[in-house]
């Protein structure tokens, strides 16, 4: 009895589905609860999880182990050297194209690269260092980093420049400025908010690349992303989950430093 | 060689051209502005007013000729190193600057004469240059603001200003540099009517308080008679007329100056003799001499020169029926047919009754007899082959058995140019430049795509910028081959 009811109700609802807008979403958030929110619970609940019992004893192995704290620093490191020289060279570049008015599609050849893989572009990088005898360290590290990210300082920093309205650099040259002057007082500052998209899409995936400097150091020298990848395949599940929840907290901490300082300007640009 | 200093003259353009991809944007602009004068560049977008300012701002190069300033050849000299100023169009505004810094940032990068001399090696003197002090550029800024009246806006953001109150910081931001000009490149435009009305009236006090020279550049023609001292009349890049607003407004120098500045009747007609002209099938006695016998003219009326009698009066020149009669606050504006085909436009201040008949009468004094532009369309060109000629890139059959390749030019009516509201039915394709009402058709400018302006007489108002198509009937097209010699 009941169950007929219940299959009536069902026959109901089928009849009365309509294909309204919220239905597309479906698939999406269906994909989300399965590969995001599902690995992050798994990793939020082994790091609490030491012999089957709820413990902070995985924070205490990696908060006690040096080794890992170095090379937890290390990896900050190379990102902060990796986006400012992503900055340093990606500027220039991008102050350039938005001059020219075949700006647009030098940027799309700078950007083609990202359509190989990372990991065979990085392995090719390995080979040709080794080809003409460059010591792999991190030197190579650091150029690697930079190859891989610097399109996407670029593109973020050329959109915004591109938009700047040319009135202001007028306005500037009219009133006295000189075109050093009119570039450090107007377009440099109206610029910051391409800067700062240009910092969060680099700094963020550089301290937690994976292989690139596995392989362009040989092994030599560890970033914290092949540190817990290494944690995860010595199966210490518990200090890896660790270390992956620090991660993501350092992502949300620079995200929200970034937002701060922005005001929420990135968000208008195309990143 | 520069040209001997004049004491009054502080700008001078020497035929100066300008082109942007091989298109003239400004052609051959030769103008001289008075020290302490309020000069207006007038006339429709596109007429080159704007590349014409830019060029004394030092935003662009002239392609040829010679800017002067106080008599130095400036042609070449970056922006930042001009003595002028500007207030843009969009106010240009740094966003990322406070309304104080806007202002002060000219001022942060001025030096000026410390009073301290030093000798260099070679035993020149020079004077050192200082930065001003925070408390002079405060002092200065603080006054431009009042200027503006924002005294209390120094430390507000530019975004959160309204229109008017941008306008005003940029005015501040440009003549707090004491510049010997200040150029203003459409400065009112977005401004609503009452804020623009009182705007112009600001300025022009600001003008005379200041004394400086005022280059104001509008497309606005009331604007332009209210404020300036000069009027400086451009139309695709050619000067039209350089005049006082009133002389602008009482001679204007051509058909399009009439019918650009204020209201007019503009008729076609014909200068029998001096002294005497004919249209609308009549003649009538004019002021105006020197032009040739049975000269195709045209003629220019004010609406508010033409005075209506009773139609039985003695002195009334002709009559005309009333068609509509509208009150406009201080006048009437009537319209009257005259033969049952030219249109008059009148203001007066009688009402009278529409289907009434009136007396109309214009003193001789006021009827304005210009020079025709042009009478007939001519074109050198080539046949393209027997009964096909090639006119402006386009293949238009025609009555003429001249062989292909033969050197001829072509002449056709302005009434048998016709005009397609879709460029596919025409021969060739254009765009309307200009359309002027002359009494019962429209004479419209409407240029191909080689550059070349028909003149075209039609029935119908074509909207100025629309893409039209253009044809002509075979038997329309007057060709002649030109003279063996100019045949290769």
């Amino acid at each position: 009895m009941k169950a007929k009811e219940f299959g009536k109700k069902l026959i109901g609802k089928v009849r009365n589905f309509r294909l309204t807008r919220s239905v597309f979403s479906y698939p999406y958030i269906l994909f989300m609860l399965i590969f995001v929110v599902t690995p992050l619970v798994i990793v939020l609940v082994n790091a609490f999880i030491y012999d089957g019992h709820f413990s902070f004893r995985n924070f205490g192995a990696f908060f006690t182990d040096s080794s890992s704290l170095s090379v937890l620093a290390t990896s900050l490191a190379v990102g902060v050297i990796t986006t400012v020289l992503c900055l340093v060279i990606g500027y220039p570049v991008a102050y350039i194209l938005s001059k020219w008015s075949s700006g647009s599609i030098i940027v799309v050849l700078i950007i083609l690269p990202m359509w190989v893989n990372f990991l065979i572009r990085t392995y090719a990088l390995q080979n040709i260092f080794e080809g003409i005898g460059i010591k792999l360290g991190m030197g190579t590290v650091i150029f690697g980093m930079v190859y891989n990210f610097i399109p996407y300082m670029i593109m973020p920093l050329h959109t915004t420049i591109t938009n700047i309205d040319k009135c202001y650099a007028e306005a500037a040259q009219d009133l006295g400025a000189n075109p050093v002057v009119t570039f450090l007082k107007t377009t440099l500052p109206l610029s910051v908010p391409g800067i700062i998209s240009g910092i969060t899409m680099v700094f963020i995936p550089t301290i937690s690349a994976f292989a690139i400097s596995e392989l362009l150091s040989k092994n030599s020298i560890m970033l914290f992303g092949d540190s817990i990848n290494l944690k995860f395949t010595n199966q210490l599940y518990g200090v890896g989950s660790v270390m992956s929840l620090l991660m993501l907290v350092l992502v949300l901490i620079s995200n929200f430093i970034i937002g701060k300082i922005n005001k929420g300007e990135a968000a208008r640009n195309l990143w | 060689m520069a040209p001997k200093k004049k004491k009054n003259v502080i700008i001078e353009l020497k035929n100066v051209c300008k082109d942007y991809n091989g298109k003239p944007a400004v052609k051959n602009v030769s103008m001289s502005i008075k020290r302490g004068e309020f000069v207006t560049f007038l006339g429709p977008s596109g007429c080159g007013k704007t590349t014409t300012l830019r060029m004394i701002a030092g935003f662009e190069k002239p392609t040829s000729g010679t800017v002067y300033f106080n008599g130095e050849d400036i042609t070449t000299l970056p922006p930042h190193l001009r003595n002028v100023n500007t207030v843009f169009q969009k106010y240009a505004l740094f966003p990322h600057l406070n309304v104080f810094k806007n202002i002060a940032f000219g001022l942060k990068l001025k030096r000026i004469p410390s009073g301290e001399t030093y000798t260099d090696k070679e035993g020149n003197k020079y004077e050192k240059l200082r930065k001003l002090t925070k408390q002079e550029i405060a002092d200065k800024v603080n006054s431009a603001l009042k200027l503006v009246d924002l005294e209390d806006y120094g430390h507000r953001n530019v975004n959160s200003l309204s229109g008017g109150q941008q306008q005003r910081v940029a005015i501040a931001r440009a003549l707090v540099n004491e510049p010997e000009v200040l150029l203003l490149d459409e400065p009112l435009g977005a401004l609503d009517l009452k804020m623009r009305k009182d705007m112009q009236i600001e300025l022009m006090n600001m003008h005379k308080k200041i004394g400086i020279t005022f280059i104001y550049v509008t497309h606005d023609q009331e604007e332009a008679l209210t404020m300036s001292d000069t009027i400086v009349v451009m139309r695709d890049g050619v000067i039209q007329q350089i005049a006082t607003p009133q002389k602008i407004y009482d001679e204007p120098a051509n058909a399009f100056v009439a019918d650009f500045i204020g209201e007019s009747n503009i008729f076609s007609g014909v200068m029998i003799e001096d002294f005497k002209v004919e249209f609308f099938g009549k003649t009538f006695e004019c002021v105006d001499k020197g032009f040739k016998h049975n000269e195709p003219i045209d003629v220019i009326i004010r609406p508010e020169d033409i005075y209506v009698l009773p139609p039985d009066n003695a002195a009334s020149m002709m009559t005309g029926q009333v068609t509509s009669c509208v009150f406009k606050g201080d006048h009437y504006q009537i319209l009257a047919l005259i033969d049952g085909e030219n249109e008059l436009l009148i203001h007066d201040t009688t009402e009278v009754k529409v289907n009434d008949e009136i007396g109309i009468f214009i003193k001789p004094f006021d009827l304005h007899i210009m020079h025709k532009a042009r009478i007939i369309n001519e074109i050198e060109t080539e046949m393209w082959d027997t009964g096909v000629v090639e006119i402006c890139g386009g293949k238009f059959p025609c009555k003429s058995d001249l062989p292909g390749g033969t050197r001829v030019k072509v002449s056709i009516d302005f009434d048998d140019v016709q005009v397609f509201d879709d460029e596919e039915d025409g021969i060739i394709g254009g765009e309307v430049v200009s359309s002027i009402y002359k009494g019962s058709y429209y004479q419209c400018i409407v240029r191909a795509d080689n550059h070349y302006n028909f003149f075209v007489d039609t029935d119908d108002d074509w909207l100025k910028g629309d893409r039209v198509g253009i044809s002509v009937a075979p038997e329309k097209l007057i060709i002649e081959a030109l003279p063996a010699e100019e045949n290769k």
